[in-house]
């Protein structure tokens, strides 16, 4: 009863709370609302705490299921790529040109690109983020479960609004980075993490150029590496 | 930018069967790698648990249940659209599409519940049909024009 008052309420907040966020963040976030909801909860988690009721911190972690998800995830990205290609009622050619103008913006949000270049474009660039996503957790000898299968899926998702392959791999590149200078191993699940939800950030290495997206893939992976441990991580970043 | 009638079309009806397809596929391919059994065992501990961000319910109910779970929330997520007859919802594909893949991660039928209705009761009469995009509400225009945003 308690939560379902809560969560009423969150909702009652949550769209102005937004508003405010984009306002703070200039479109250079593509979570807006994770970010808002980021907020929301260090206030009521405190709030929480405050009381006694401190939030139960669950790390689960599941291996071995790479071939599963990598066959199920590779068929959907690769049939997104060709239904981009031949199914959208648009020539082949097209659809390309679609794709190469697309990785020409910054994907500062808001950027709808099915609103801005079609259908076709969009099935491709999402096909294509979902492989980078994926070939670069499994390089990195990260596992591919709940957590992972769920960012990389946000990137397929985001690849309609604000990310492509030019302005992710950089904050990729720089949580790699990273995670040499800090102490914690690429593989781990917090690094992985950061690695995928960390391209919230993608505008910033579209609209000013990728070596600083390679800087700004660095913070999220001291935030998630410390907040993930701690139970909340870091959609706020 | 103009867009055509076409896109509009697709935007709100093609992309709606389209997110159904998509949920109906994760629902069989969660009960083809699973045991009933298993999975209605794994989708109570789903509901039954207290899930902080990064939950993995793989982990915790198996793949069946993880994938069941978040076909379910992914049909869910895309019903409100077609309610509310005007496809709002549906305004980035990712948007949309998103709400269906956290539940691998830990969200379930029972926790986005409460928040989405607040969201639907907050006045409508605020929204003009740009500024309804729902992540970014307040934004002037889709795209472009970065002195309307800053100013």
């Amino acid at each position: 009863m308690l939560g379902v008052a809560t969560g009423l309420m969150i909702g009652f907040v949550m769209p102005s709370l937004s508003a405010y966020t984009y306002k703070i963040q200039n479109g250079m976030n593509l979570y807006n609302v994770g970010f808002a909801c980021g907020l929301m909860a260090m206030l009521l988690v405190s709030l929480m705490s405050s009381f006694g009721a401190e939030p139960e911190v669950s790390y689960l972690w599941a291996t071995g299921y790479n071939a599963l998800f990598g066959g199920l995830l590779g068929t959907m990205c690769i049939a997104a790529i060709l239904a981009g290609l031949f199914f959208c009622r648009k020539p082949v050619w097209a659809a390309w040109a679609g794709y190469r103008r697309l990785l020409q913006t910054s994907g500062r949000a808001p950027s709808d690109y099915l609103r801005m270049f079609g259908a076709a474009p969009v099935l491709i660039n999402m096909g294509v983020n979902g492989l980078i996503a994926m070939g670069v957790i499994l390089l990195t000898g990260g596992d591919l479960n709940g957590p992972t299968v769920g960012g990389v899926l946000t990137i397929v998702g985001f690849s309609a609004f604000g990310k492509h392959a030019g302005n992710i791999v950089p904050i990729m590149a720089g949580v790699v980075l990273g995670s040499f200078v800090m102490h914690s191993s690429v593989s781990s699940g917090a690094v992985q993490l950061a690695m995928l939800f960390g391209t919230t950030l993608a505008p910033i290495s579209g609209y000013f150029g990728w070596p600083y997206g390679v800087l700004a893939g660095v913070p999220p992976l001291g935030g998630s590496t410390v907040c993930g441990h701690a139970g909340g991580r870091a959609e706020p970043l | 930018m103009p867009h055509s009638q076409d896109t509009r079309h697709m935007r709100y009806e093609t992309l709606y069967i389209m997110l159904l397809i998509f949920a109906s596929g994760l629902f069989l391919a969660g009960a083809l790698l699973d045991t009933p059994d298993n999975i209605a065992r794994g989708l109570i501990r789903i509901v039954m648990t207290e899930d902080p961000l990064i939950t993995d319910y793989v982990r915790l109910a198996g793949v069946g249940a993880a994938l069941i779970n978040s076909s379910v929330v992914t049909a869910l997520g895309a019903d409100p659209a077609q309610l509310w007859g005007t496809g709002q919802r549906l305004h980035a594909g990712g948007g949309r599409i998103d709400g269906g893949v956290f539940p691998c991660l830990g969200r379930t039928r029972s926790t986005p519940g409460p928040s989405s209705w607040g969201l639907g009761c907050t006045p409508r009469a605020e929204r003009s049909p740009l500024e309804s995009m729902r992540p970014w509400p307040c934004c002037p225009r889709p795209w472009g024009r970065s002195s309307a945003i800053s100013s």
